[in-house]
């Protein structure tokens, strides 16, 4: 009996390659999330209760962390696109020395975020900061970079769009090299503008790269503590509390961990359904291109 | 071959990091072993350090057979360190918290009394520290810590900026310090501010409690009632106090950058000679200033509305909590590093009377602080989330610098989530 | 024709030459700052170049703080982490690549339900069960953590590399005499083995560089450096020239790899983000 046990286990099947990890993935990722929907659904002392949620829809912070995440989302995630897109097309022209340029360009994407955070604090620092002097020098202007509640989320959307771009250049340029130069050949003997090539042809035929990038983008983003808990530490007036760092302080640092899982719950659940709709609403567009 | 040779090598390699950090581990479930006396205490200030080696040499030698642990948390995560470990019953046997911290953790039933284990090594508590240091960590007669030090803020100055403006006395009150701060404000040609009069805290939650409530103090307001059940926030003093406290910033003579700045970067300003005065802790000030020997500094009291304000106490109480091991031993930890002579080797000001009233503490430079301390501080009101209502604090202030909210409103949103706090830990 | 493209050269040029600065200018002020002096750091207005060249700033960083047992922490978690990623993410990124089986794209498609979930998600019970167990602040405790971000990645990009070698070979050896492990070991590392070490050194840059979990899992003995500069600004002195010193040592050693291994690291990385 034994011996046949041992024998049927010898046997190389497919599950046993997945077992560690998924052994990891539930204890780190799994559990904690059942684990918050338990403890989202219970009182400090254990009762079970929906108290929690009925607290947090009404917590004006909640719904300002949700919105501070959205804006910073729109604003870093167009912005490393963009960047992105603008630097894998300059690269891919082939220039002379753009092994170099490239290798310059990925420098701040090495770069460990906290150490970037420290450089940008530096740099905008209302008194002793090169680029407060410098830029309100050059533009006659007096902005004040993290002062001023309206405006530091975009100045802090920049420190991240200045790290990540280069991430995106690596992707997308890995889309460019994939087209064939006779597409562009053909276009240009057609005597196509610029913007049709663009449109009808470089867009589309990187669409599916977009999509992938464009997903971990929304994610890493999302995902953000280090730069406004670094910068501005949720300031001023909460304008750069995301998501993460309110579920820091309310349920770690305010010891309310039911609390904080409610919130971590809800906000695991809007970020699936946005997974979801994205991931249906890219798959539609990527039929209606083809 | 190769391959396999290099694999076999970096799997060793990989070994030997994990034992290595296996050892940590382990090293952990020792806690139990009988005669350690785990202490778990703040990494803030490198002076620490030597008086608390101190205490564990002393105690290991004349005790043999007892081993300490000192274990170094730091400042920004010490709260919910201990908070965590004490109510999961995996505490140390002796920690040391700030003197916010305390209520707390008494109230939830996580310290253990020290009353009757400190008079066994013949302490007398209510006569060897002023009684008032023991509001916020009694129940009745039944103590629950041991004041290490007691600080309170008091104005500090560059003196020779001082002269040089041709100013001769600190200022006392709220108009002085506006006028002062003027007159210490210094242009280049181009119109750059290089110095600042007065340095404010614009951001950091606990570095702006500690700075508008003593003000809101001064002008006759406080944050809450003394029962601490109702919020008080919205009234004229919290309006005047704000006012006060923006009109450095609105007319140039605090730091542009001042939203951005917390006390500890103010102060490195002060260090700088960006900033004229500042309103700061002792310990900062003596490390970073005095003796670096970077220019003479001036103390005086606090300025208030009309006169020395009341400042809220700071400092560092050792407790044992209920969960410790080790009780006896957390006692005699606790009984050298509070004793004179321990109290001597303390760094900042010591809380034991007889210490504090001797030698260097009364000159020039500690002078007013003991005297701040003696005479004019108080207990910040124990909030049970402590955090909270300092961002709530500090969010009110800046919405009030950044011109986000007038000051009316932001007050009375201030004083809804105050109130909030209040009904949340009332009802608990 | 050619005076166009002389054209748009130019302006590729200038446009390049303007990223370029915008991306180097930063270490510039960072490097500057870490070698001035106090007076010159703290000018008002700031001067964009220093008189003064000193390196007090890193022998005090060095000799002072507890920066370089931050480092030692760094080092031994990310190492420690990157083995256990390597371990547990290897098999199952092999296993996606070579066989069919039933459930495959519904497995592929969870791992990639992993790769989105936000960190935040997992801290509150994860700091509960951490400190239940007394892994707190420990660096195996830290690093097991870390695999949260770490195993999605590395099971993806490593699948990516597994999928390159054909079939064939790995037959062919089975065939020959070896039995599976060798067949592993002798022929499918070998040839993934670059691609692999592109996946670690990633895996281990994740680690270096994580900063919530860090925070929020460590207090003194397992603290890494990523927390350890972010709490320099809070702690005694407020020293910009000190924290600029630290960043420098901080992101020193992982430019110093991603230069020596570019290629591989970038196909990797391109790989893995797309290919999956």
């Amino acid at each position: 009996m034994f011996t046949r046990l041992l024998q049927a286990l010898k046997k190389e099947r497919v599950i046993y390659y997945f077992i560690p990890a998924a052994i990891v993935l539930s204890s780190l990722a799994v559990y904690p999330l059942l684990n918050n929907l338990w403890l989202s659904l219970h009182t400090k002392t254990g009762k079970p209760s929906i108290a929690n949620y009925s607290r947090l829809f009404k917590d004006k912070w909640f719904w300002n962390s949700i919105a501070v995440t959205g804006k910073w989302m729109l604003l870093s995630v167009t912005g490393e696109l963009l960047v992105g897109l603008i630097l894998s097309n300059l690269i891919n022209l082939r220039l002379k020395g753009t092994k170099l340029f490239r290798t310059i360009l990925m420098i701040p994407w090495m770069t460990p975020m906290i150490a970037v955070c420290t450089i940008w604090a530096w740099m905008y620092n209302g008194d002793f900061g090169i680029l407060n002097y410098g830029i309100n020098q050059l533009f006659g202007t007096n902005i004040l970079f993290l002062s001023k509640p309206q405006t530091a989320i975009v100045w802090l959307s920049v420190v991240y769009i200045w790290k990540r771009s280069s991430f995106n250049m690596l992707m997308y340029l890995s889309g460019l090299q994939g087209i064939s130069d006779d597409i562009y050949d053909a276009c240009k003997v057609d005597g196509a503008p610029w913007y049709t090539q663009l449109f009808k042809i470089t867009l589309p035929l990187i669409f599916p790269i977009i999509r992938s990038v464009l997903l971990i983008s929304i994610i890493t983003a999302i995902n953000q503590f280090t730069i406004p808990y670094s910068i501005t530490r949720g300031g001023p007036s909460r304008s750069t509390e995301l998501i993460q760092m309110y579920i820091y302080n309310t349920g770690i640092a305010g010891f309310q961990y039911n609390y904080g899982a409610t919130a971590s719950t809800v906000f695991i659940a809007i970020v699936l359904c946005l997974a979801v709709v994205y991931i249906f609403v890219t798959d539609k567009a990527e039929e209606d291109i083809y | 071959m190769r391959l396999i040779q290099k694999v076999m090598l970096l799997l060793l390699c990989l070994a030997m990091t994990i034992s290595l950090s296996c050892q940590t581990v382990l090293a952990e479930k020792q806690l139990d072993i009988k005669g350690e006396i785990v202490v778990w205490y703040a990494g803030a200030s490198e002076s620490r350090v030597e008086l608390y080696q101190w205490a564990k040499e002393k105690i290991e030698a004349e005790y043999p057979g007892t081993t300490v642990t000192l274990e170094v948390i730091p400042m920004a995560e010490l709260a919910s360190r201990q908070m965590t470990a004490c109510q999961s019953n995996m505490g140390p046997d002796v920690m040391s918290q700030p003197i916010a911290a305390t209520n707390g953790f008494m109230k939830l039933g996580l310290l253990e009394p020290v009353n009757e284990l400190m008079q066994r090594l013949d302490r007398n508590l209510l006569e060897e520290f002023n009684p008032d240091f023991f509001e916020l960590m009694r129940e009745g007669d039944t103590l629950y810590g041991v004041p290490q030090s007691r600080t309170a803020l008091a104005l500090v100055y560059n003196k020779a900026m001082f002269e040089e403006a041709g100013l001769t006395e600190p200022p006392k009150n709220w108009n002085e310090v506006q006028e002062y701060a003027k007159q210490l404000t210094k242009k280049d040609n181009e119109g750059n501010t290089v110095v600042y009069g007065l340095g404010l805290p614009g951001t950091s939650g606990s570095h702006i409690w500690y700075r508008i409530i003593p003000e809101i103090w001064g002008a006759g307001g406080d944050i809450c009632n003394s029962e601490m059940t109702q919020a008080t926030l919205d009234s004229e003093a919290t309006k005047k106090a704000l006012e006060y406290y923006k009109s450095f910033y609105e007319n140039g003579t605090a730091p542009r950058s001042m939203v951005e700045n917390d006390q500890t970067a103010t102060s490195q300003m002060f260090a700088s000679g960006a900033v004229a005065m500042t309103i700061e802790n002792v310990t900062w000030i003596r490390n970073n200033v005095v003796r670096e020997n970077l220019f003479d500094v001036g103390v005086a009291l606090y300025p208030g509305m009309n006169g020395t304000n009341v400042a809220g106490l700071g400092g560092w109480n050792a407790c044992i909590p209920s969960s410790a091991k080790n009780k006896e031993g957390a006692a005699v930890f606790i009984d050298l590093i509070t004793s004179k002579e321990g109290m001597e080797q303390q760094l900042l000001m010591p809380a034991l009377t007889e210490v504090l009233e001797a030698g260097d503490w009364t000159d020039d430079f500690y002078g007013p602080y003991s005297k701040m301390l003696a005479e004019y501080s108080r207990d910040f009101p124990a909030f049970e989330n402590a955090a909270a209502a300092q961002t709530v604090i500090m969010n009110m202030v800046q919405s009030i610098l950044t011109d986000s909210a007038d000051i009316s409103s932001a007050i009375a949103s201030a004083n809804v989530e105050i109130q909030e706090l209040l009904d949340q830990q009332n009802v608990e | 024709m050619k005076r166009v493209k002389w054209l748009r050269n130019v302006f590729a040029y200038a446009l390049l030459a303007v990223f370029l600065l915008a991306a180097l200018f930063p270490y510039y002020w960072m490097i500057t700052s870490a070698v001035r002096d106090q007076a010159d750091l703290f000018a008002i207005p700031p001067k964009l170049f220093s008189s003064s060249v000193s390196f007090d700033n890193f022998t005090y960083v060095l000799q002072k703080t507890r920066i370089p047992n931050y480092m030692l922490n760094s080092i031994i978690t990310a190492s420690l982490a990157t083995f256990m990623c390597m371990v547990v993410s290897l098999p199952a990124g092999y296993a996606l690549a070579r066989f069919s089986f039933k459930g495959r794209n519904l497995l592929s498609s969870s791992i990639i339900l992993f790769k989105l979930l936000p960190q935040s998600a997992a801290l509150i019970p994860l700091f509960i069960v951490i400190g239940k167990l007394r892994m707190m602040d420990t660096h195996f405790g830290l690093s097991y953590v870390h695999l949260f971000s770490m195993v999605p990645f590395a099971i993806w990009m490593s699948r990516g590399f597994f999928k390159t070698v054909p079939v064939a070979i790995e037959e062919a050896a089975l065939i020959d005499g070896c039995n599976k492990p060798q067949a592993i070991l002798r022929v499918v590392l070998p040839i993934t083995g670059p691609g692999l070490f592109s996946v670690g050194v990633y895996a281990f840059m994740l680690s270096w560089e994580e900063f919530i979990f860090s925070y929020t899992f460590t207090s003194s003995r397992a603290k890494p450096v990523s927390v350890g500069i972010a709490l320099f600004l809070g702690e005694d002195a407020n020293l910009w020239g000190a924290v600029m010193a630290s960043a420098i040592l901080m992101g020193f050693p992982v430019l110093l790899v991603f230069f020596l291994l570019q290629d591989h690291f970038i196909k990797g990385i391109v790989d893995g983000a797309i290919k999956g």
